[in-house]
């Protein structure tokens, strides 16, 4: 019997396909059923004719009497089978169909079964997709980081670029990551390098050895001559061709300058900026840093000098602030400059009129052009009337060609002036900083109301935060920076308290704060107007002193102030006195509360008698705190009885601690006189993820750095076990003649190659709560979770829908929502294509302003209907959209703005609008040149329908596009109508897809197809054929044109819901839906229906469900 | 049970596994036939050249040389001109990367083909140069999972990584030794990952096992070849790299002095070269242009501005010409001159600028075992079935390198019988 043999080659195929690691493990048993007798009876009368092994029609071969739900293509296969049967699509009409009670049994087994053997879930092991992996490791960096070029792109599955069995480590890509790997550790821990010295040189520069474009300079008569001002660089400003500092320094210019026909009271400012020497010449000189402002004071050349500091890979860019002529002056003002011109040179008028202006006319070939006119025998300026209305009519004229004029009108003033004339700059540098170096000892040391600061045994001991200087910081009695720089500072510290202290700091570290402080500066001002230096922290009950060091810059005249940043008696912010929190403890105290009733004002005391009094009141048996006096509160903000407690309170810090003593200090400088801005965001970087060694040892200082590394990496607590691993891995590098930091930069490359870095979804089992964090965070901000949500996590607060239901709400209202609206539309919506489509330049004259446009409608108006939670018909029929003049002029819509883009209101019905009106859609659905109705249609079913048609049988021909116009697209298609396999799938695609035949491939509404007829040089366009959009669906319903396919979208609104959920479905859990994930998206639709179906609603549902919680 | 792939296919989705590098181990390479051809340098101009000026009039042997080719005019027997040939792919800026890869859409580069055929013979596979900031569609190197590789614009980076200083070397050998213990880490952790998770997991574990075993075989492939010193070159570097816009036709020259070094010193035998353009204005001769290099680009037809562009063609021109003279002088490791056994395509990926058209591109192809001296001339006005394609000439070059390929992008044939 045929059916026998093919299920025993069926059995043996399933064996051999089985992979190999499940016949390795046979603790996973195959999970084969049988087919029951009616289901296979049914097989056999309505299905086997077609899709048996033999026949294979769609691919497809049902033969079996058994299935193996451990198979994953088998729960695929039999899915499909379930909905084909209960869309009523199979068996085809024409063949012979079940009656309704086979059908229903049919469905209802395989409903059971599926839903017992495909359950929601089945995400595959994925990694982070490149945008994922940029913003995880910018996370960890705590900088910007972007994937180099060279990174391979990932690949789109189910549509989009996070889902599992698409994402694909390829060698490559695991070379990029062991390469980043390495840089992320250099840019936590860089390699030690030797600091070289740059000779200091100076490099001269001619007036030939300036960088020009356009007419932004002349060399001429020796000089190097400019006559314009302009914002953008490259329109307006020069820079040395050779000259780029080699280091980050100070450097010293000399220029020789004078002015060039100067008008009566204009004296050229030339404005020096620092500009990196690779930089993009269209920069605007107002965003660069300006070094220096010179005025020039006359027509002899005079020297001028600066000293300027710059940054290594920086030159001097050379700008003329005030010349009268820009080219960013408006075309009127331009035109009237002209005119002064032509009354200054009234041949040169007349000539310029006589040319006018011919096509590519500008700069020096117009002057030229102008010159020869002129320069003509018998050329006369006789009628030439500088005044005149037809004049200035010619001027104006000439201005709108905008630059083309502008660059002339430069070439006149290089001859005639006013100008700025450049003989010579010269560069010299890096100045050298000459190092002196002071060691300090703490009796070097000077502090300000010195009760309770300073004492003889411990002259550095800082025992409060006082918000002032005096009261609370030491600084050196003698230094003070002669030259502004980097000094290097070096200094041990210790932190002292017994068991007699009353106020108690526990396990906190001490703050210890380094403040820049001019000795002129009024010590009462409050900290804040400081500038903190530097910041340490230091475990208290260490035994030994602690070093620390670091590198500051200090202006000329500053000195460095210490101060204890966390002492327990502190001040309120902003007021300059002991915050009565801070001295309430004391009060609080009974026994010292009944010793300052009883010891009274005791103005002749000294503040250390007086507290020798208190104590020895507090520690007398014979103190009696009920009977003697009252326990009242006093008022601590009375001068006189703050004065007291705040007595008590320094005495007994001074004595007992806790307090900070500072050792000795030496400082170095200025090391150098620039600071480097990258070398010190590297520090301040290094400093922050090494921390301090606090006096242990290698295998716990290295365990303090890591854990809390990997816990980020890895985004969940890594276990002991996992973080001994690396640091064993550390420390067999020191021991192998390695620095400790080399050891800890090695675990930083694992870190970064491990598998938990590089994939999601690790664990064994169910998901739990950080997996949940994880999966929440990357679905909606394409980033790691935030400490909130891990907090939560730790917590094992997050599985509650509740929790996760606020966090969702909290996540889609902060700005990082703009990753998913821009990668989940950008995929949905196909709008990614948008940058590569080059519309054809007979339909418009397109621009990157109209893609930005249209894009940011797209983006805007979705992140609106998320935010307001919008209904889901408003992504169909909206009654508002996103405009600026550019797409508004696609649209033909009035519009009063500029390039910001507005919300603009429409009418509901109309026919743009929404996600089927859209330009940014209609462009992404089409090829730049021509529309294809197959193509639109296929793209609605998959998109916005949710019925994707199968592929297009192999040898379907492309239809080549007739733009003789002589046949519509229409015509050319109706091969889909006219055969019948043709017409089983094209009867779904092709009316919807005709239906937006009225947007162009740019989404403009037409009514009639171009027709480009080629006269002579040019090409015409003319109106070609009708635009027929008329289609009609397989249940009957007929489309007129795209207003009408709006409007069954929306009165069968769940056709959309059910495919918006699938796709975000798919989005956030990384899988396409199993059959139980299938049925649960019905439930969220249905219940998202009842509820009003806000879109916002619909996502948070989407995460409580059991499809977002199922692995 | 059903075939997976098929099935995949009829559900509508394609899944493009891509194959496993394989890494020929150092020392054991399998027998290359001994190719007549053993390097290859490919040279673009990213604004192109005026074709008129470039295309003589005459073909053939005789040819009376084109304006924008008369520098090299002493070298004719060294180069064959081709026109009318291109790979029939779109037009535009954004297109200028077909040159070398012939399709709409980036694909591999056919240097990158030969690149991963030859290149484990030497340090580096290929080398990707160009002057300064390239422009944004201006790559040349694509390797076949459609990664662009980036080009080296500054002289001194160039030459510090063909030259590497000490502490360069010293830093990257250790790296490279300590890479092994990272990995050894990272596989450890994955081992034990896998016994816990499901068995579709464990196929996807797969593909992270088989991608850290690719890394380590890198590893120790970069390790043998600092095993041997750097070889120690005496050349004046300029004290300030030319990257200014201005400057890179001084950068061009330097740039072709290294490759030439690097072609020398066998370090490598794949080196693409970008020549770029945007919108400086050069001094050339003494004179300053009147216009940037771009706008010359976009002539209109105006006779002063074409004058100028071919101005810049030539400069590029001559410069080639003084590194064809090098390739001449200059010997390979086994003593011959490096001309004979380097083929160098060079032109452009725009046909014509002024109309950003893509077709009929300029290109000559000079050294090798070729019979130069002519102007092939390919009829693109009325194409067949059997005129040559662009993508032909690349196979012939292939072909000459000892590569068993006939097929690339849309060309099926080769253009042998017009080179040999």
């Amino acid at each position: 019997m045929v059916r026998r043999i093919a299920c025993l080659t069926a059995a043996i195929t399933c064996i051999a396909a089985l992979p190999l690691t499940t016949l390795a493990n046979p603790i996973v048993d195959s999970f084969t059923e049988p087919i029951p007798k009616e289901a296979d009876s049914f097989l056999v009368d309505y299905c086997l004719n077609c899709h048996d092994e033999i026949e294979r029609k769609g691919d497809l071969n049902l033969d079996f009497v058994e299935i193996n739900w451990n198979d994953h293509q088998a729960k695929a296969t039999w899915s499909k089978v379930h909905e084909m049967l209960d869309k009523g699509e199979m068996p085809p009409k024409k063949e012979r169909q079940p009656n309704a009670v086979e059908r229903q049994a049919m469905l209802s087994w395989l409903d059971t079964a599926l839903s017992k053997r495909d359950p929601p879930g089945g995400t595959v092991l994925r990694r982070l997709n490149r945008e994922e992996y940029e913003n995880t490791v910018r996370d960890i960096l705590g900088i910007p980081f972007t994937a180099p070029e060279s990174f391979p792109s990932d690949l789109e599955y189910h549509g989009f670029d996070n889902v599992g069995e698409g994402l694909v480590l390829s060698p490559p890509l695991m070379a990029q990551y062991f390469e980043i790997a390495t840089k992320a550790a250099d840019l936590l821990i860089p390699p030690l390098k030797e600091e070289k010295i740059v000779p200091s040189e100076t490099s001269v520069v001619g007036p030939n050895d300036f960088t020009l474009n356009f007419t932004t300079g002349h060399p001429i008569d020796g000089v190097l001559r400019m006559t314009s001002s302009s914002d953008p660089l490259a329109r307006g400003s020069v820079w040395p061709n050779r000259f780029e500092a080699k280091t980050t320094g100070r450097y010293a210019v000399k220029m020789e300058l004078s002015s060039y026909e100067p008008e009566t009271g204009h004296f050229p400012i030339v404005k020096l900026l620092a500009f990196t020497a690779n930089g993009n010449s269209f920069t605007r000189t107002s965003t660069l840093r300006e070094l220096a402002e010179i005025h020039v004071a006359g027509g002899t050349p005079d020297t001028y000098r600066a000293e300027v500091d710059l940054q290594k890979g920086e030159t001097i860019v050379v700008h003329y602030d005030n010349a009268s002529l820009s080219a960013d002056q408006s075309t009127e003002r331009l035109a009237e400059h002209l005119l002064e011109i032509f009354k200054a040179d009234l041949a040169l008028g007349a000539a310029w009129k006589t040319a006018g202006y011919q096509r590519s006319d500008r700069g020096w070939s117009w002057w030229d052009r102008i010159q020869k006119i002129k320069n003509q025998p018998g050329f006369s300026a006789e009628n030439f009337e500088p005044e005149s209305k037809e004049t200035k009519e010619f001027a104006l004229k000439m201005a709108r060609t905008g630059v083309n004029l502008f660059e002339t009108m430069c070439c006149y003033r290089f001859f005639a002036g006013p100008g700025l004339d450049i003989h010579e700059l010269s560069v010299s540098g890096p100045l050298p900083a000459e190092q002196k170096s002071i060691d300090l000892n703490p009796s070097d040391f000077t502090s300000l109301d010195a009760s309770g600061t300073l004492t003889q045994e411990q002259p550095c001991r800082l025992i409060s935060s006082l918000s002032t200087i005096a009261g609370s910081a030491v600084w050196p009695s003698r230094f003070e920076a002669k030259i502004s720089g980097v000094y290097r500072i070096r200094f041990d510290a210790t932190t002292f308290q017994d068991s007699k202290a009353f106020y108690d700091v526990g396990a906190e570290p001490f703050l210890i704060e380094l403040h820049a402080r001019r000795n002129s500066a009024d010590p009462y001002e409050l900290v804040d107007t400081m500038r903190k230096l530097a910041e340490f922290s230091l475990l208290p009950n260490l035994d030994q002193a602690q070093v620390y060091e670091t590198e500051v810059v200090l202006e000329k005249g500053e000195t460095i102030a210490f101060r204890w940043g966390n002492s327990p008696l502190y001040s309120d912010s902003g007021n300059r006195f002991y915050s009565p929190d801070a001295l309430g403890k004391l009060v609080d105290d009974k026994r010292i509360l009944a010793a300052y009733r009883i010891l009274g004002r005791a103005r002749e005391l000294t503040p250390s008698q007086y507290y020798e009094a208190v104590m020895d009141l507090v520690n007398s048996e014979s103190l009696n705190t009920k009977e003697t006096v009252s326990l009242e509160a006093p008022n601590l903000t009375a001068p006189a009885v703050y004065n007291q407690f705040a007595r008590i309170a320094r005495q007994d810090m001074i004595r007992h601690g806790p307090a900070l003593d500072i050792g000795n200090a030496e400082i170095l400088g200025p090391i150098r006189l620039v600071e480097d801005n990258e070398m010190k965001e590297q520090r301040l970087r290094t400093s922050l993820f090494m921390g301090h060694r606090q006096g242990r040892n290698d295998e716990a200082y290295a365990t303090a750095i890591l854990q809390p590394f990997l816990d980020k990496a890895f985004r969940r607590p890594a276990t002991g076990e996992q973080v001994f691993k690396y640091v064993k891995v550390a420390l067999k590098h020191t021991s192998e003649g390695n620095r400790f930091e080399d050891g800890i930069h090695l675990a930083i490359r694992a870190a970064l190659c491990s598998p938990k870095f590089i994939y999601r979804g690790l664990e064994a089992g169910e998901l739990d709560d950080y997996d949940l964090a994880s999966r929440l965070s990357y679905f909606l901000t394409s980033s790691p979770p935030d400490k909130k949500l891990l907090k939560l996590a730790s917590a094992g607060d997050l599985s509650d829908p509740e929790t996760l239901a606020q966090e969702t709400r909290r996540l889609l209202a902060s700005k990082r929502v703009n990753s998913f609206i821009n990668s989940f539309a950008g995929q949905w919506l196909d709008l990614r294509v948008l940058p590569d489509i080059m519309p054809d330049p007979r339909l418009i004259n397109w621009n990157d302003n109209y893609l930005k446009a249209i894009t940011d409608e797209t983006e805007m108006f979705i992140a609106e209907i998320l935010r307001e939670n919008h209904t889901l018909d408003t992504f169909i029929d909206p009654d508002f959209t996103y405009m600026n003049r550019f797409n508004a002029r696609l649209y033909d819509h009035p519009f009063d703005g500029n390039n910001a883009m507005k919300r603009v209101p429409i009418q509901r019905g109309s026919k743009y609008g929404g996600i089927l009106g859209q330009a940014s859609v209609m462009m992404a659905t089409a090829n730049g040149v021509d529309t294809q109705p197959v193509l639109r249609g296929v793209w609605l079913l998959e998109n916005v329908l949710g019925d994707p048609p199968s592929e297009p049988p192999p040898d379907v021909p492309a239809v080549e596009p007739d733009t003789s116009g002589a046949k519509t697209i229409r015509e050319l298609l109706e091969r889909h109508q006219a055969d019948a396999s043709c017409a089983s799938c094209h009867r779904k695609i092709d009316p919807p897809g005709f239906a937006l035949e009225n947007f162009d491939p740019v989404g403009r509404w037409r009514s009639h197809y171009p027709l480009y007829e080629k006269r002579g040089d040019k090409t015409v366009t003319l109106k070609g054929h009708p635009v027929d959009a008329f289609g009609q669906l397989p249940d009957g319903t007929r489309l007129e044109d795209a207003r009408d396919l709006k409007r069954y979208l929306v009165e069968n609104i769940d056709i959309f819901s059910h495919c918006l959920t699938e796709k975000l479905m798919v989005y956030a859990t990384g899988r396409p839906p199993s059959y139980g994930d299938s049925k649960v998206i019905d439930n969220i639709v249905a219940q998202a229906k009842d509820r009003g179906n806000g879109f916002q609603d619909l996502v948070v549902a989407l995460v409580v469900s059991d499809v977002f919680r199922a692995k | 049970m059903i075939d997976r792939r098929h099935f995949l296919k009829s559900l509508g989705v394609g899944l493009a596994l891509p194959a496993l590098e394989s890494v020929q181990p150092v020392f054991a390479k399998a027998a290359v036939k001994a190719a007549p051809v053993k390097r290859l340098v490919t040279i673009g101009t990213y604004l192109g050249f005026h074709t008129p000026s470039w295309f003589p009039q005459e073909t053939g042997p005789s040819y009376s040389i084109s304006p924008v080719l008369k520098p090299i005019e002493d070298l004719r027997e060294n180069f064959t001109l081709f026109s009318g040939l291109d790979h029939r792919a779109p037009n535009g800026h954004k297109n200028w990367k077909n040159y070398l890869t012939g399709k709409g859409t980036p694909g591999v580069s056919f240097d990158q083909i030969v690149a991963k055929s030859i290149g484990h013979q030497t340090r580096f596979e290929s080398l990707q140069v160009t002057c300064g900031t390239p422009p944004v569609n201006g790559y040349m190197s694509y390797t076949k999972e459609g990664i662009m590789l980036p080009a080296i614009g500054r002289p001194s980076v160039l030459f510090g990584k063909l030259f590497s200083s000490d502490s360069d070397m010293a830093r990257m050998k250790y790296l490279l030794e300590s890479g092994g213990s990272v990995l050894d880490l990272v596989m450890d952790e994955a081992r034990s990952l896998e016994r816990r998770v499901t068995s579709r997991d464990r196929d996807k574990l797969g593909e992270y096992f088989s991608s850290v075993r690719d890394v380590e075989q890198q590893i120790q492939k970069q390790r043998h070849w600092l095993e041997k010193p750097s070889p120690k070159i005496d050349y004046p570097l300029p004290e300030f790299d030319p990257v200014a816009p201005d400057l890179s036709l001084e950068c061009e020259s330097i740039m072709y002095d290294l490759i030439t070094l690097a072609l020398e010193t066998d370090s490598t035998r794949v080196i693409s070269f970008l020549v770029p353009g945007s919108g400086q204005v050069f001094t050339i001769n003494g004179q300053l242009l009147s216009a940037g290099y771009h706008g010359l680009s976009h002539h209109g037809n105006d006779p002063g501005k074409i004058a100028e562009y071919n101005l810049v063609g030539k400069q590029h021109v001559e410069r080639f010409g003084k590194f064809l003279c090098q390739l001449k002088e200059r010997k390979d490791p086994d003593g011959r001159a490096l001309i004979d056994t380097t083929a160098v395509l060079y032109g452009s990926g725009m046909g014509n600028a002024n109309t950003h058209n893509n077709s009929r591109l300029p290109v000559l192809v000079a050294g090798g075992p070729y019979k130069h001296g002519s102007h092939q001339a390919i009829d693109r006005n009325n194409p067949s079935d059997t005129t040559p394609l662009m993508g032909d000439l690349f196979l012939s070059l292939m072909q000459s390198m000892g590569l068993d390929t006939n097929r690339f992008a849309n060309a099926k044939r080769n253009m042998n019988e017009y080179l040999l």
